[in-house]
């Protein structure tokens, strides 16, 4: 995939069980932005994410970013620079925050049988290093090695937070990291998304809280039902007039 | 040595080795698969048909078997790459009766219900190991060298990948795994030794046939992988010590063998309901059947 | 002629069988392969009680109301439980399959592993029919499998039952919140279901005889007929049951009627590889 390059969805268009979820969507994302992504439930934000990130192949439409990648498989996206996170706050559950944050960091060449049956325990003094920074990064060092089942929610999103840190993506999907922590907590993790921001990657995330959003993001995207509805400077994006309609929408 | 106690040690090896090799797939993997036994067949009768008829030696035997058998799975693992954990026990169970059905039918080759007799014993250093307590030796050995293997591959790297796709597969695949090649590589290991453990029974007995790898023997065998605790390290070695040595003692209290064997099957009936209970109880239990488990 | 009669009896075997995995299936999406210790339960009681001189009416109707019996025992005891506890599929699978091996076990305890077949009776007679015989067992099938679908159709297409059927099968979740898991409509239909697969026992049992290992034999082409193309209806089921039994007639008429039922176990893994292929938006 092409440094410095673009990320380029044209015309996606997803149905999903006689939904029609995605209608024709196209944007553009430079490299070196934070872009949030709002919306209300349903609106499609999940399932651009999804379409992105080679979870779902969409019906019409393509993602480029230099070259074609969408229809390719999840892992071979994942291998190459994407980072996707998920609104369940979905871990490995039986492993510890350590291990959580490691399985982040690109997969190694010897995790395969073949190396397992002929080479020996390699070290792993820099990866465990990089995965330490990450949990400092978000404040989450003291519960980090407790397996994931036993972690608080608030505790589950840092985790997630630093495993978005420690894999060092091009491209980082964050779906709802702020949502269920508390204040202060959030504090920490919007300063963590910030320090995402890189000359050569991308982060979109999908948001509810307006003010975290304004305060981390170069560019706010609203949908709604599928299509865009503005797209700009944060501030511009949240006093629209038609944004302000469909998230106040009388009932 | 007691040639009875022997006996009753070689059982609980060759059964703990055919476990353990479930537990790689099942119980670390998360893999459940119904039909272990297709290669542990492929081992028994490899052993059957290439010993005596050309009077090859184990030290040729063995490594045929194992590549017969780990062909098979890469195949086996090839049709249900994308299988989700229901379809998986069912596709590999169907595959499994498949091959039973084989063995039955096939007899030109496989002498069907008769089976095979006549299995040369194994001979090392000159030793023929025609009896349980010099066989004894080789099976604890083999059992020894196997947990050994089992270890090592725990520790490694690829350890660490089975306990991710265990608990999420799609989640491993999220984190740029490719869990293709992951279980392909599981499922072979998995049958290399699952038939080792054939040819190492069909030496020892000298007598294969279809009877000993039916359809719920191969279940069986996942219920005695999660009574031992599956997942564990010496999970499967517990199991096959209660499945062995259990219905020996219901034997000396005067129960007859046949009725043992049936009671056998029942209770691991039980422990198959047991597990299905406590797997939707905790949402992860002994066999992680989890949410987001493997296969899923 | 006689390849016809066969072929029906064995489409006939299907088409019950895969009736009562296609309730299961479609309404708590699991395998459930304790139908093959309700197949056994009839096929046993029958004998049991034919040994007994007990009439083959009597016997054959208490035989599958045994089969009911069974079958529905199963459901309240050992699945609805998991059903309300929202058990993984793997789950409730392998909780029928546990139920299968104890019920095998009970059975071979107590009547042996050998083939047994009911004294002649009724149900064993021959009827001539064009140029082929046929036993009234295998004709009965037929009229019973018929009968069977049309009703299942009926019931479901049209009223509650469908709608019950829907409400499971659509958002399980929802549906076990408001405890249609112990609604009788589903009772109604788990027992119908093991009633037909005792109706199979019963008649197998009178013409050809089982054994407590045959189980699967019939059991597993039923199990292939539902999975072919899903079991959105019954319809789906019923074509199933038509292309299984095509590929079992087939292969036994071409191979030799031992290979018939291995035709059967490979196309199960065939198909649920196939239909992953097609099936899932990217997986």
């Amino acid at each position: 995939m092409g440094q410095q390059a673009s990320l380029v969805c044209s015309d996606i268009e997803v149905r999903y069980g006689g939904n029609h979820v995605l209608k024709r969507i196209s944007c553009e994302f430079g490299p070196g932005s934070i872009v949030g992504i709002i919306g209300p439930n349903g609106s499609g934000k999940t399932t651009l994410l999804n379409v992105i990130s080679g979870w779902l192949k969409p019906n019409r439409g393509t993602v480029r970013f230099g070259e074609r990648i969408s229809g390719l498989p999840r892992e071979l996206l994942a291998r190459n620079g994407i980072f996707r996170s998920f609104q369940t706050a979905r871990l490995f559950e039986s492993l510890t925050g350590d291990e959580n944050v490691g399985a982040a960091l690109r997969p190694p060449q010897d995790e395969r049988l073949v190396a397992a049956l002929l080479l020996p325990i390699p070290e792993r003094d820099d990866r465990r290093l990089s995965v330490r920074n990450a949990l400092d990064v978000v404040g989450a060092r003291d519960e980090h090695e407790a397996p994931a089942q036993q972690m608080s929610y608030g505790m589950r999103k840092r985790t997630i937070l630093a495993q978005a840190t420690v894999a060092q993506p091009t491209i980082a999907l964050l779906d709802e990291p702020l949502a269920g922590t508390d204040p202060k907590t959030r504090s920490l993790m919007i300063a963590a998304i910030q320090r995402l921001k890189a000359e050569e990657r991308i982060v979109l995330w999908v948001e509810h809280d307006i003010d975290a959003l304004a305060a981390a993001s170069d560019r706010l995207l609203a949908l709604d039902r599928g299509t865009i509805v503005a797209d700009g400077l944060p501030m511009d994006v949240i006093e629209n007039q038609g944004v302000r309609d469909i998230y106040f929408r009388p009932l | 040595m007691n040639a009875y106690l022997a006996h009753i040690a070689v059982e609980v090896c060759i059964l703990s080795m055919l476990a353990i090799s479930l537990n790689l797939m099942a119980g670390y993997s998360g893999l459940m698969s119904l039909g272990q036994m297709t290669f542990y067949a492929i081992g028994a009768y490899a052993a059957a048909l290439l010993a005596p008829a050309s009077g090859l030696g184990y030290v040729i035997v063995l490594p045929v078997a194992i590549f017969l058998a780990m062909a098979l799975a890469f195949m086996e693992s090839a049709v249900t790459i994308r299988l989700k954990e229901d379809e998986f026990a069912i596709a590999t169970f169907a595959m499994h009766i498949a091959f039973w059905t084989l063995l039955m039918n096939w007899t030109a080759l496989t002498k069907g219900p008769l089976g095979i007799s006549g299995i040369p014993p194994i001979t090392i250093f000159n030793i023929t190991l025609d009896d349980p307590t010099k066989f004894v030796f080789l099976a604890v050995v083999s059992l020894i060298a196997m947990q050994l293997l089992v270890a090592r591959i725990i520790h490694r790297p690829f350890g660490f990948l089975m306990r991710m796709v265990r608990d999420d597969e799609e989640l491993a695949r999220n984190f740029g795994r490719n869990t293709r090649r992951f279980r392909t590589s599981v499922w072979v290991a998995s049958a290399a030794m699952a038939a080792a453990a054939g040819v190492l029974q069909a030496a020892y007995i000298g007598y294969v046939n279809p009877s000993s790898f039916s359809s719920m023997e191969s279940t069986i065998l996942l219920a005695i992988v999660i009574l031992g605790g599956a997942g564990t390290y010496w999970g499967p070695v517990v199991g096959a010590v209660i499945i062995v040595c259990v219905p020996e003692g219901l034997r000396f209290l005067g129960l007859p063998t046949t009725q043992a064997d049936n009671i056998r099957q029942i209770l691991l009936g039980g422990v198959l309901i047991a597990a299905a209970y406590q797997a939707a109880f905790t949402r992860r239990g002994a066999l992680s059947l989890s949410r987001h488990g493997a296969a899923s | 002629m006689q390849i016809a009669i066969n072929a029906g009896a064995y489409l006939a075997i299907v088409l019950l069988v895969s009736t009562a995995f296609f309730f299961q299936y479609r309404l708590f999406r699991y395998f459930d392969l304790s139908l093959g210790a309700v197949f056994l339960a009839g096929a046993y009681a029958f004998f049991f009680l034919t040994s007994l001189q007990v009439s083959s009416f009597v016997a054959a109707f208490s035989s599958v109301a045994t089969a009911a019996l069974v079958g529905l025992l199963f459901y309240l005891c050992l699945i609805r439980g998991l059903v309300k506890m929202e058990a993984s599929s793997l789950a409730m699978t392998l909780c029928a399959f546990g139920f299968y091996i104890a019920g095998v076990n009970v059975i071979a305890m107590l009547f042996g592993d050998e083939v047994i077949r009911a004294p002649d009776s009724a149900l064993s007679a021959s009827v001539a029919l064009g140029g082929g015989v046929a036993s009234v067992s295998q004709l009965l099938e037929f009229v019973v499998a018929i009968c069977s679908v049309g009703l299942v159709w009926i019931f479901l297409a049209t009223g509650k039952l469908g709608r019950l059927f829907r409400a499971f099968g659509d958002n399980p979740k929802l549906a076990n919140e408001i405890g249609l898991s112990s609604n009788l409509p589903i009772l109604v239909v788990t027992a119908w279901g093991a009633a037909l697969v005792g109706i199979t026992g019963v008649l197998v049992v009178a013409d050809v005889g089982v054994r407590p290992s045959a189980a699967f034999s019939y059991l597993i082409p039923g199990l292939a007929a539902v999975l072919i193309f899903g079991a959105k209806s019954i319809g789906d089921t019923v074509s199933g049951a038509l292309v299984v039994a095509s590929i079992g007639e087939t292969s036994g008429y071409a191979f030799g009627q031992q290979w018939r039922d291995f035709a059967i176990y490979i196309s199960v893994a065939l198909i649920l590889a196939a239909r992953t292929s097609l099936l899932g938006i990217n997986r």
